[in-house]
């Protein structure tokens, strides 16, 4: 059993567990009957040491997991925006870069700059974040539709999925720029999508773009999704080709306005997937400072 | 909503921990409750998820006493479980009268495969309490036998009730460390634990 799955099952006994562990303990133990088996042997012991039919510690677990669905409200917020937590190095073959991320604002808090576009009212909004960060060289920030990253500097991504969300794992981002192109960032025909599966936390995606390599100056609307299968590249063509011709004005998110019957988005009625938006202005090249 | 939970669901708990019975088509039969944790907390999570649905709010006109309410709810939520294999068991409405449960009974009484279970745990813990420092097991002796809270085994003490809790968690994960010992020279938790739910329905016939 995986490091993390046995921390998820001992901050569960031990009273520890927070509703971002729930998600992921739940979908593992309906999976897994050997972590089932170990989960259970457990509980009877907490059960044992309280003398009581069930132990307070499964009953906390309840109430976190029927927080982390919705049906209770007053679920633990995430922290508030207090710092830039830096990240680290991520690379490709393009270069590097060092990224800053930015903590996750309150999970659907209108105006948030990390909402997509489509998703205010909606009921899973905000349950899917997506942050993409513009590095120059002289240090990195977070991107929306009212800054720019300069052609010359990397962009790099890190998502957050709430523990609410129990459908599709599988994780698809690209861009569309106002030429219509399609920009690969994951899947690329080099690299496959992960599958994501950590819930209310930022996740930093080990990749970063350089821009000079295949963007030009102009709006870039960047487009996350978690689905129901692994995205092919034809049918992230396909999508891209659709979302190209979309003007913008539709407010629902982009996973509805490609339609059911979009390869891409197949099988993700009934919310099952997540869809995540938001665009930025590649620039011209940053002007080189006269030598003093 | 918080309250209601905290206020109901011990009951509920031990109605699914420890069964009950029920007539079918003028037939007895009993359900023994969950032995797996993990399917006991599936159907209580359920249960309260379907009580705190809004249709279901708005059903519940609050006179009537809701504990037989959320019985009936459980009880469908453990017949529904196994219906799908065994189409014998009829499903009350979640939506009909509450208090209308008179054909949930619960037993108080732990089933003898339970029991078994909890003799052979009882052993493991046992040997683990014994292993504990004297301050240690006065914090368990007092929060679990004595039944006392957190907060008043922190003012017995006088310590802060983060100071308990926090012991308390690091008490369990001992416990936890201690089974995994013992566990590791012997096969029997991974063995008998696992039992599938179907062998954990037992029907007597009247």
């Amino acid at each position: 059993m995986s490091f993390g799955r046995r921390g998820r099952i001992e901050r569960a006994l031990t009273g520890r567990a927070d509703a971002r562990d729930v998600g992921k303990l739940i979908a593992d133990l309906r999976d897994d009957p050997r972590m089932r088996a170990e989960y259970d042997r457990g509980a009877l012991a907490m059960r044992t040491l309280e003398r009581a039919a069930v132990a307070e510690v499964e009953i906390d677990l309840i109430e976190r997991w029927l927080e982390a669905d919705g049906t209770l409200d007053g679920a633990p917020e995430v922290a508030a925006p207090t710092r830039w937590l830096w990240i680290g190095v991520a690379a490709l073959a393009a270069g590097a870069a060092v990224l800053a991320l930015r903590p996750p604002t309150p999970v659907g808090e209108p105006n948030d700059g990390l909402q997509p576009r489509g998703m205010h009212g909606h009921p899973q909004a905000g349950w899917l974040g997506v942050s993409v960060l513009c590095d120059g060289g002289h240090g990195s920030h977070a991107l929306d539709e009212s800054s720019t990253c300069p052609i010359d500097a990397s962009i790099g991504f890190a998502i957050r999925i709430d523990a609410r969300h129990h459908g599709g794992e599988h994780f698809v981002l690209f861009g569309v720029d106002e030429h219509g192109e399609l920009q690969y960032y994951l899947p690329t025909p080099d690299a496959s999508a992960p599958t994501l599966v950590d819930r209310d936390r930022w996740i930093p995606l080990g990749r970063a773009v350089r821009l000079s390599v295949n963007h030009t100056p102009g709006r870039v609307r960047v487009f996350a999704g978690l689905l129901a299968h692994p995205p092919t590249l034809d049918a992230l063509e396909q999508a891209a080709a659709t979302l190209a011709r979309d003007r913008g004005d539709d407010e629902n998110p982009w996973i509805e306005r490609l339609g059911p019957g979009h390869r891409l988005v197949a099988d993700c009625a009934f919310g099952r997937c997540l869809g995540a938006e938001l665009e930025f202005r590649v620039d011209a090249a940053t002007p080189v400072e006269p030598p003093i | 909503m918080r309250d209601v939970y905290r206020a109901h669901v011990t009951e509920i708990a031990n109605l699914l921990r420890h069964g009950f019975s029920f007539e079918s088509a003028g037939r007895a039969h009993r359900f023994i409750g969950y032995a797996s944790a993990f399917e006991l907390q599936d159907a209580l999570h359920e249960t309260f998820r379907r009580a705190f649905e809004p249709a279901a709010r708005l059903a519940f006109d609050g006179i009537r006493p809701y504990a037989p309410y959320l019985r009936t709810i459980a009880r469908n939520v453990v017949l529904r479980t196994f219906r799908a294999g065994r189409e014998m068991f009829p499903i009350a409405d979640d939506q009909g009268a509450p208090g209308d449960d008179a054909v949930v009974l619960a037993d108080t009484q732990p089933s003898a495969e339970h029991d078994t279970m909890r003799k052979q745990m009882e052993g493991i813990v046992r040997a683990f309490l014994d292993g504990l420092a004297a301050a240690d097991r006065e914090l368990l002796m007092l929060r679990f036998v004595e039944g006392i809270s957190q907060r008043d085994v922190a003012d017995r003490l006088g310590l802060g009730r983060q100071q308990v809790r926090g012991r308390e968690a690091k008490l369990r994960q001992a416990l936890i460390d201690h089974l995994r010992e013992h566990d590791a020279g012997t096969t029997l938790g991974a063995t008998w634990i696992a039992a599938p739910l179907a062998t954990l329905i037992a029907e007597a016939l009247r």
